[in-house]
């Protein structure tokens, strides 16, 4: 009598299904550490495109204004020159930085921001700003935002400064 | 006569050696791939972080020549906080390992340029104009063992 022996054996089938789950595993694990990377690369390409959008606005209105203010203990600013005035304020309820611009003659800084300043998809946590030299013709902003943001595999929140010169001089004179 | 034939139904040693062979080097592959995409994503970190120091450095000297223009000499310095005014202290400074500078130069213009009110600025044979720096605004860092810099240059005159 012979004995056909067409199938697999225990040792076969353990051994088949360890490799199957060790290799699984890495697939999964790699596939997961593949899409936090990209979550981390877009996480932190929003964050400096945000940050760069919001300083080069702030820049603009800061280097041609006459009259410079920072309100609400460095959360807000206020600017003035003879064709717009313009307020940022940081809304601490729905952690983002608005504006509001007003565009005619003798202005006065708006009293409410009701635009963003950045997408939505990023969260501002933390807004600074502060004056330097306010007497001098060398005045000065400095600006820290902290921005952070929120992907499905990563969420990070990095800071960001920059410092802004006024480029009028308050008396009007000569500075130097 | 009993013919004893071994039959052989698994794989060859060759067989076996390929397959791992093809296996590892892809799994090599993917590793370094990741490793690669995760450096890659900490250097540009880095250099976003980098560029927005250099932006306030050379911002920072704009400040410097606004407040008054004879405060400028020639020379290695780096921007500080003094007495609530930007001023440009000697030396290097590192933040956040990111080493920055700003090298303050003279610079020279074309001796005769034709009844022009300025003569372009050369960078050699001319004549030293007494109200014009350069200013190098430099950052410099590492970037997996290699050194990474970046340059921005802004000219500084007697006039704003």
């Amino acid at each position: 009598m012979k004995k056909s022996k067409t199938g697999f054996t225990l040792i076969e089938i353990v051994v088949s299904f360890a490799a199957i789950i060790v290799l699984a595993i890495a697939a999964t694990n790699f596939l997961f550490s593949t899409l936090t990377q990209r979550d981390q690369a877009l996480a932190e390409s929003m964050l400096s495109e945000q940050a760069e959008t919001a300083f080069s606005i702030i820049a603009n209105t800061i280097r041609s204004a006459q009259q410079i203010n920072i309100i609400d203990g460095g959360q807000g600013l206020e600017t003035t020159n003879p064709e717009e005035c313009w307020l940022f304020k940081w809304d601490n309820s729905s952690q983002q930085l608005k504006f509001n611009q007003i565009t005619s003659s003798s202005c006065s800084p708006p009293s409410e921001a009701n635009q963003l300043l950045t997408s939505q998809l990023v969260n501002i946590t933390q807004v600074d700003f502060d004056l330097l030299a306010v007497d001098d013709s060398s005045r000065t902003v400095s600006m820290t935002l902290d921005l952070q943001v929120y992907r499905p595999l990563w969420n990070t929140t990095q800071q960001f400064s920059q410092v802004f010169v006024n480029l009028i001089d308050v008396s009007g004179g000569d500075d130097d | 006569m009993n013919n004893l034939k071994f039959k052989s139904s698994g794989f060859t040693l060759v067989e076996v050696l390929v397959a791992i062979t093809l296996f590892v080097t892809l799994i090599a592959g993917l590793i370094g791939l990741t490793q690669l995409s995760v450096k890659s994503t900490a250097a540009s970190k880095f250099r976003v972080q980098a560029k927005n120091i250099l932006q306030q450095t050379i911002e920072t000297v704009m400040a410097v020549r606004a407040s008054n223009f004879s405060n400028l000499n020639e020379g290695i310095f780096h921007p500080e906080i003094v007495s609530d005014k930007w001023s440009l202290v000697s030396g290097t400074e590192t933040i956040d390992s990111i080493e920055r500078w700003v090298e303050i130069s003279r610079v020279q213009r074309e001796i005769s340029c034709g009844g022009e009110r300025v003569c372009l600025v050369v960078d050699s044979g001319g004549v030293v104009d007494p109200v014009t720096f350069k200013a190098k605004a430099v950052v410099s860092w590492q970037e997996n063992g290699q050194d990474q810099q970046e340059e921005l240059e802004s000219f500084l005159t007697f006039w704003r």
